[in-house]
C-alpha cells in the first residue's frame, strides 16, 4: 500500500512552484515584460509550499502590468489569440503532473495511507482551518458594488499568503471595510467611476 | 423544521472552511482556487471532511470579499482558463451567494461547483445557467445503497439530474461515480453508468474511494 512521505510532498510542491514559474514567464512574455520574471528554475533547496514571497512579487508585477494595460485599453490585444496558445501550452504540461490535491473534493477520500507519526491533522481540513495564514488585502468594495471589470489592485505593502492557502480574517475585513467606507476614492471607488476610468 | 438550504439562503455570506490556491487539473480546467464551504445535507460514511463539518468553525465572508481574495490569482486564471471551484461540504446550499459572486466576478474567470446535487431544485436553478462546470458525485443511483451510505434518499439528486438533462446542460457536467467499499459492487456501478448515459451524460468518471482510517466510519 502506498505510504505517505515527506519527500513526495516536498517534490510535489517543487513541481507546483516550477509550473507556476513557467506560467509567469509566458504571461510576462505576452505582457511584454519578460525581464521582470525569473527565467530559470528556483534553486531554493528548503521546503516550500509552491509559492513564496519571491513568487508573489512577480505575480504582483504581472498584475500591475495587467492593470496598466487595461487602463490603456490594451487588454484585448494582450489577451487575444496569444492567450489561446498559452492556455494550450500550459494545459498540456499539467497532464503529467499531479498537484494540488491536498484539499479533497466533497465526498472524496485522499489516496494513500497516512503515517501515524505524521498525525491526521496534517492532512485534514482541520489543520488548514485552524492554522490559517493571515493575509492583509486592501478592500475597495462598497455596499453598492457593481460588476468588477478589473482585477483588484494590491498595495505594495501587502503581505503575501505563504502556504498557497488564504483565509480571511473577519476582524481585519471589518476594519478595512470601515476604513474604505470613509474613502471616496479607490481603484474601484466612486472617484474612479466619476472619472470614467472604469 | 427549516431545511439547511433555506437557512443558508437567508444568509448573504459564505461560510468558508478553507480556500486552497493553485490547484491544477483537480477540479476544473486550468489553475483553480478551491473554496471549501461549510455545511452538507448528507452524512456520508466515508466523508473525509466529516470532522470539520461537525465542528461549528468557519469564516463568514461576503461574495465581494471572496472575489477580492481569489483575484490574487487573476493572471493565472486568465492565462490558463481557470477560475473558482466551490466545494465543501455542499456548495449549492450557497446558491444565492454563488450567483452574487458570478455577478461581480470578471466574466472571463470561470466558476465550477463540486456537488452531490442533493439539494432543493431551486438551488440548482439559481446557478445552473451560468456555472462553467458542474462536478457531480452521485454516489450511487441505487436508492437503497444511497440511503445506507448517506442517510438520505436520492430523490432530489435524480430530479436535479433530470432538470440538467432537460436544459441540455449535460456537456457542462462531469459525473463521478465512486466505487464505495462495502456499499457498491461493479454491477451497481455499471447500472449507475447505464442510467446516467440514458440521461445523455457522456463525461463520466469512475473512481475508488480509499478509506483512510476507521475514524471516518459511522
Amino acid at each position: 500500500m502506498k505510504s505517505f512521505s515527506f519527500q513526495d510532498e516536498a517534490n510535489k510542491h517543487k513541481e507546483k512552484c516550477e509550473e507556476l514559474r513557467r506560467i509567469r514567464v509566458r504571461i510576462a512574455e505576452n505582457l511584454g515584460i519578460p525581464e521582470k520574471v525569473r527565467q530559470e528554475p528556483c534553486n531554493y533547496e528548503g521546503t516550500c509550499s509552491g509559492t513564496c514571497p519571491a513568487c508573489y512579487k512577480e505575480e504582483q508585477i504581472l498584475m500591475e502590468r495587467i492593470y496598466e494595460l487595461y487602463q490603456n485599453g490594451m487588454m484585448d490585444m494582450i489577451y487575444g489569440d496569444k492567450n489561446k496558445e498559452l492556455k494550450t501550452a500550459v494545459e498540456s504540461k499539467f497532464d503529467d503532473i499531479l498537484m494540488g490535491e491536498d484539499v479533497p473534493l466533497e465526498g472524496d477520500v485522499m489516496e494513500g495511507e497516512m503515517d501515524d507519526s505524521f498525525g491526521e491533522d496534517k492532512s485534514s481540513l482541520a489543520n488548514e482551518l485552524f492554522n490559517p495564514v493571515k493575509t492583509t488585502y486592501s478592500f475597495t468594495n462598497d455596499e453598492n458594488s457593481e460588476r468588477l471589470t478589473l482585477p483588484p489592485f494590491r498595495p505594495d505593502n501587502a503581505v503575501p499568503p505563504m502556504s498557497g492557502q488564504i483565509l480571511p480574517d473577519p476582524e481585519y475585513f471589518n476594519i478595512k471595510q470601515a476604513e474604505n467606507k470613509n474613502k471616496k476614492h479607490g481603484i474601484f471607488g466612486k472617484k474612479d467611476k466619476k472619472n470614467g476610468k472604469i | 423544521m427549516e431545511s439547511l438550504e433555506r437557512k443558508t439562503k437567508r444568509m448573504e455570506k459564505f461560510k468558508v472552511q478553507v480556500i486552497n490556491r493553485h490547484r491544477m487539473k483537480t477540479d476544473g480546467n486550468g489553475i483553480t482556487t478551491l473554496v471549501a464551504l461549510y455545511g452538507c445535507p448528507l452524512n456520508c460514511k466515508y466523508c473525509l471532511n466529516k470532522k470539520v463539518l461537525s465542528i461549528d468553525k468557519y469564516k463568514e465572508i461576503t461574495p465581494e470579499e471572496l472575489v477580492q481574495l481569489v483575484m490574487i490569482d487573476y493572471c493565472y486564471f486568465k492565462a490558463t482558463g481557470g477560475g473558482i471551484t466551490f466545494g465543501g461540504g455542499e456548495p449549492l446550499i450557497y446558491s444565492k451567494q454563488i450567483a452574487k459572486t458570478r455577478s461581480i466576478l470578471p466574466s472571463d474567470i470561470k466558476i465550477n461547483v463540486e456537488t452531490s446535487l442533493n439539494v432543493d431544485t431551486q438551488n440548482l436553478l439559481d446557478i445552473v445557467d451560468f456555472v462553467d462546470e458542474i462536478i457531480i458525485d452521485i454516489k450511487s443511483l441505487n436508492t437503497d445503497i444511497y440511503r445506507r451510505y448517506t442517510d438520505r434518499d436520492n430523490t432530489k439528486l435524480v430530479d436535479n439530474l433530470n432538470i440538467i438533462a432537460e436544459k441540455e446542460y449535460q456537456h457542462k457536467c462531469l459525473i463521478r461515480i465512486p466505487n464505495i467499499p462495502e456499499y457498491t459492487t461493479k454491477e451497481d456501478i455499471d447500472n449507475s453508468i447505464r442510467l446516467i448515459k440514458q440521461l445523455g451524460f457522456t463525461n463520466i468518471d469512475t473512481f475508488d474511494y480509499v478509506i483512510r482510517g476507521a475514524e471516518n466510519n459511522g
